[in-house]
């Protein structure tokens, strides 16, 4: 499979009073495959959302490269390459949408890339149905759920045809339901239309069922595997505030009580199928 | 001591096209003491509800009656609301977004000068509250709020609430968009204020789970009405209506369902994580005998001392 | 609260809702113009017949319309007594020391009144059928020739339109910072004016630094999905004019030639009238 998004060495430090640097991002090496569910976890503070940052050239790195499909996102020349081929969707859902009405606010992203007109009609068509809001074509965002406006953030960003998509907590402000209505969209893109997914966040039930999960800690990767295999070293995980997810946690509690339940489980069946082996 | 909700009506832009009734003949009585939690789904009406217990909108129609200060529509009483708002405490959504001084202390100290006190007495208060929210009064007292981290600002803000030392403390959503370990943080510490501060607590919450881990009683509100006001143990029992309107059930009580339809035994309601556990060990205990475990285990992965954890220097994440 | 990135928007669906907003532009300053060529009672009943007339078809009750002039209902209260002690000419009716009421100055006095009336009552016809979006679309199109001569104008209209997609956020935002500050017994809308200030202080300091925040965010929202602002963009809505609007087109002319055959023509049909009525009588 092909490489979409490498990093080198990557640093990136924000100045701070008195000529000092805060390093919020420390020598990160990451290689990230086409088609991958990729979930990136950390606390606030982690270097998280930098590191999202530097994946479409929001930021560029003060140390080392960020190659995306083998372009330099510190290329001023190509940046537009970058950002059309890594879509961003931001935390808050509302200050993300440009126009009032939702049509017009998914043609934005295309009217900027000068595509054709009857193309971006197409788009808009096919961004709206890939979220689910068909609809809405006409409607405004303003009186819509969290779920909703942030699932046409995400078809604001499809209209721009990317092969990435990075989540920068997108769903750290919604609701249950809202948070369901935007995985569901995400997971479906990724399995559907072979869309590359980097989702970050700090919830670990989101992780659970990602391809790979990346964690992150004082700016640094520490842990980086499939999620069962990270979930396995809990001790880790919540030494660095992170905590393993619910089901993971009950079976580590119970099996450190001395109950002979796996600690490594993250599937609620299979933990309750071992319960009533036992009980 | 009481708080009597009769009859409340609201509506939002009312007689133009945009018109949307919120409340729709809330009947409600909040007494002295209870550890409420109210959920429902964004625009359930829940958030309009709060903001009348402490007068923020003025009331349309019905009437509101908190421990003996009684309002009613069309009546402007000024000394009545100061008492009031100096009752019931208010902990926004976000709360940290308020935050406006130079100095932890100083917005910490906005509320209670609003309330008269002498200079005395406000800053006693200041101190007790940033103490109680966990955080070490003499380090932070001077440094500005813009400079904390996302959970510091937010135990701020909630001091600045508590320094007012209302009897009834509200908060709506107080764990939104923090990381694991800082909702765990301000999980205990609403246990907490509840014992030292306000012993009357009201929780709103989208989360069941989080809200399973205090609340004794749930109000579930839908299409401006209240459809559940039970006992948490009794709630979800409920849990197709529940479903029907959008709402989870909690995990726990889920677990336990399929444990128990395959015939496990587990004593007691389960409604909490905690619940679970204790009922999956009492349960082991009981079949094995001869090697029995401990039954004095906690589900959560933080442990804090003195309720609250110090937060140490995690920095923020944008520059 | 109520959305102002609709402002007045009053949603009926009707017909004029579907014009083209350039051309409800344009009418609104055909008629804005016209207004002025207005000298007769009759040809201010024939406007005030037009506006009628666009009500019924826009679906607006004249209810609303005529609430619009409320709002300058004291101005021009004042203008029209200004009008009628100052202004002297024909028939004098009542005089004391230097104020002098006369029949030209009531009749000024009057027609001044209606002629502000009537264009706040068509203006706020063009807002209750026009969202400011729409607005700021028409806005850009007619100002495009302005373009080559160095004027911004795609910049200036993404900034007229992301103002308004800003602006009900930033209201709510202000709602919710007050009321929270309300709770900590903060009193902003009470004392004398540097008091009031002093008091707003508690919710503009976090409305500030929200602003700044959401600002951020959305420079970063614009990066991320390609803002440029070259000559390669493309737009996916064209403003296209129709036979609606051609139709409206001849119906305001018409309007306007009626107008302006009284002022021109008759001079003012209003003494033929009275003449028609003297030969009725006599």
């Amino acid at each position: 499979m092909a490489t979409a998004i490498k990093l080198e060495n990557v640093s990136f430090s924000y100045p701070m009073n008195e000529g000092e640097e805060h390093k919020a991002v420390n020598g990160v090496s990451l290689e990230i495959e086409e088609g991958t569910f990729v979930a990136l976890v950390g606390h606030n503070g982690s270097g998280k959302s930098t590191l999202a940052k530097l994946l479409n050239g929001l930021l560029t790195p003060t140390g080392g490269r960020v190659l995306v499909y083998g372009v330099d996102t510190a290329d001023d020349k190509k940046i537009f390459d970058v950002r059309s081929s890594v879509g961003m969707v931001f935390q808050n859902p509302d200050n993300q949408m440009i126009a009032t009405n939702v049509e017009d606010d998914i043609a934005f992203g295309p009217e900027n890339l000068g595509v054709p007109r009857e193309e971006i009609i197409r788009r808009v068509d096919w961004a709206l149905e890939k979220v689910g809001m068909s609809e809405f074509r006409n409607a405004t965002p303003f009186k819509m759920s969290g779920g909703q406006k942030q699932r046409l953030a995400i078809a604001g960003i499809l209209a721009i045809k990317p092969r990435v998509m990075v989540l920068d907590e997108s769903t750290a402000m919604l609701d249950p339901k809202g948070r369901d209505e935007v995985m569901n969209v995400v997971k479906q893109l990724n399995r559907e239309e072979k869309m590359t997914v980097i989702h970050i966040t700090h919830y670990m039930d989101e992780a659970l069922d990602a391809d790979r999960l990346i964690v992150m800690n004082d700016g640094k990767v520490v842990l980086d595997g499939k999620p069962s295999e990270v979930f396995a070293e809990h001790k880790l995980l919540t030494k660095i505030k992170l905590g393993v997810p619910c089901v993971t946690q009950l079976a580590v509690t119970l099996s450190e009580a001395g109950i002979a339940v796996d600690p490594r489980i993250t599937d609620e069946e299979e933990l309750v199928d071992s319960l009533c082996r036992l009980l | 001591m009481q708080i009597v909700v009769k009859d409340l009506n609201y509506t939002y832009s009312a007689r133009t096209p945009f018109e949307r009734h919120a409340l729709k003949g809330v009947n409600l009585t909040i007494n002295e003491g209870d550890f409420l939690g109210i959920i429902g789904h964004t625009g359930s009406g829940k958030s309009t509800f709060i903001m009348h217990l402490n007068g923020l909108y003025k009331l349309q129609s019905g009437e509101i009656d908190v421990f003996d200060i009684k309002l009613v529509p069309d009546k402007k009483n000024k000394s009545d609301l100061r008492r009031l708002r100096g009752t019931v405490g208010m902990v926004f959504q976000y709360p940290e977004y308020q935050l406006f001084e130079d100095t932890v202390a100083k917005d910490v100290a906005f509320g209670p000068k609003n309330m008269g006190l002498d200079d005395e007495e406000v800053a006693k208060r200041v101190k007790r509250a940033i103490e109680l929210v966990g955080l070490d009064y003499e380090d932070i007292k001077d440094r500005a709020p813009f400079e904390l981290s996302g959970g510091q600002k937010r135990r701020v803000a909630i001091a600045g609430i508590i320094a007012m030392q209302p009897k009834v403390l509200i908060l709506d959503e107080p764990t939104a968009g923090l990381d694991p370990y800082g909702k765990e943080q301000i999980l205990s510490l609403i246990t907490h204020l509840k014992k030292e501060c306000s012993p009357t607590v009201i929780v709103i919450s989208h989360d069941v789970d989080e809200i399973t881990r205090f609340a004794s009683r749930i109000i579930v509100f839908n299409d401006g009405k209240v459809m559940f006001d039970l006992p948490m143990n009794e709630l979800f029992r409920h849990a197709d209506e529940l479903h029907s309107v959008g709402l989870e059930i909690p995990k726990a009580v889920r677990i336990a369902d399929k444990l128990r339809k395959r015939g496990v035994e587990l004593e007691g309601d389960i409604v909490s994580l905690n619940d679970l556990l204790h009922a999956i060990v009492k349960a082991y205990n009981k079949k094995h005998i001869d090697k029995t475990v401990n039954e004095n285990i906690n589900f959560s992965a933080f442990e804090f001392k003195n309720e609250v954890a110090e937060d140490g220097k995690d920095g923020e994440d944008k520059g | 609260m109520r959305d102002v990135s609709f402002g007045q928007y009053y949603p009926t669906g009707s017909i004029v809702h579907r014009l083209d907003p350039r051309a409800k532009v344009i009418f609104s300053i055909i008629f804005m113009v016209t207004i002025f060529f207005v000298v007769s009672y009759a040809a201010y009943a024939l406007v005030a017949l037009f506006l009628v007339f666009v009500c019924l078809v826009s679906r607006i009750s004249v209810k609303n319309v005529l609430k619009s002039v409320k709002a300058i209902l004291f101005i021009m209260l004042f203008t029209a007594i200004i009008n009628i002690f100052f202004y002297d000419s024909g028939k004098v009716l009542f005089e004391w020391w230097k104020i002098k009421i006369t029949l030209g100055g009531i009749d000024f006095a009057i027609k001044m009144a209606l002629r502000i009336s009537l264009l706040v009552m068509g203006t706020s016809l063009l807002s209750f059928t026009t969202t400011p979006m729409e607005l700021t679309d028409a806005i850009e199109s007619l100002l495009k020739p302005l373009k080559y001569i160095g004027v911004p104008v795609h910049d200036i209209a993404l900034i007229m339109s992301i103002a308004l997609r800003f602006i009900p956020g930033l209201m709510d935002e202000t709602d919710k910072i007050m009321m929270a500050q309300k709770a900590r017994g903060a009193e902003i809308d009470t004392g004398g004016l540097v008091k009031k200030v002093k008091a707003m202080l508690p919710v503009l300091i976090p409305l500030f630094v929200s602003a700044i925040r959401r600002a951020d965010e959305l420079a970063d929202a614009l990066d991320a999905r390609c803002y440029n602002a070259t000559d390669r963009r493309t737009k996916m809505k064209v403003l296209r004019l129709s036979w609606k609007d051609l139709i409206a087109f001849l119906i305001v002319a018409a309007f306007a030639t009626l107008i302006f055959l009284d002022k021109y023509l008759a001079g003012g049909v209003d003494k033929y009238i009275v003449e028609f009525f003297k030969g009725l009588f006599s």
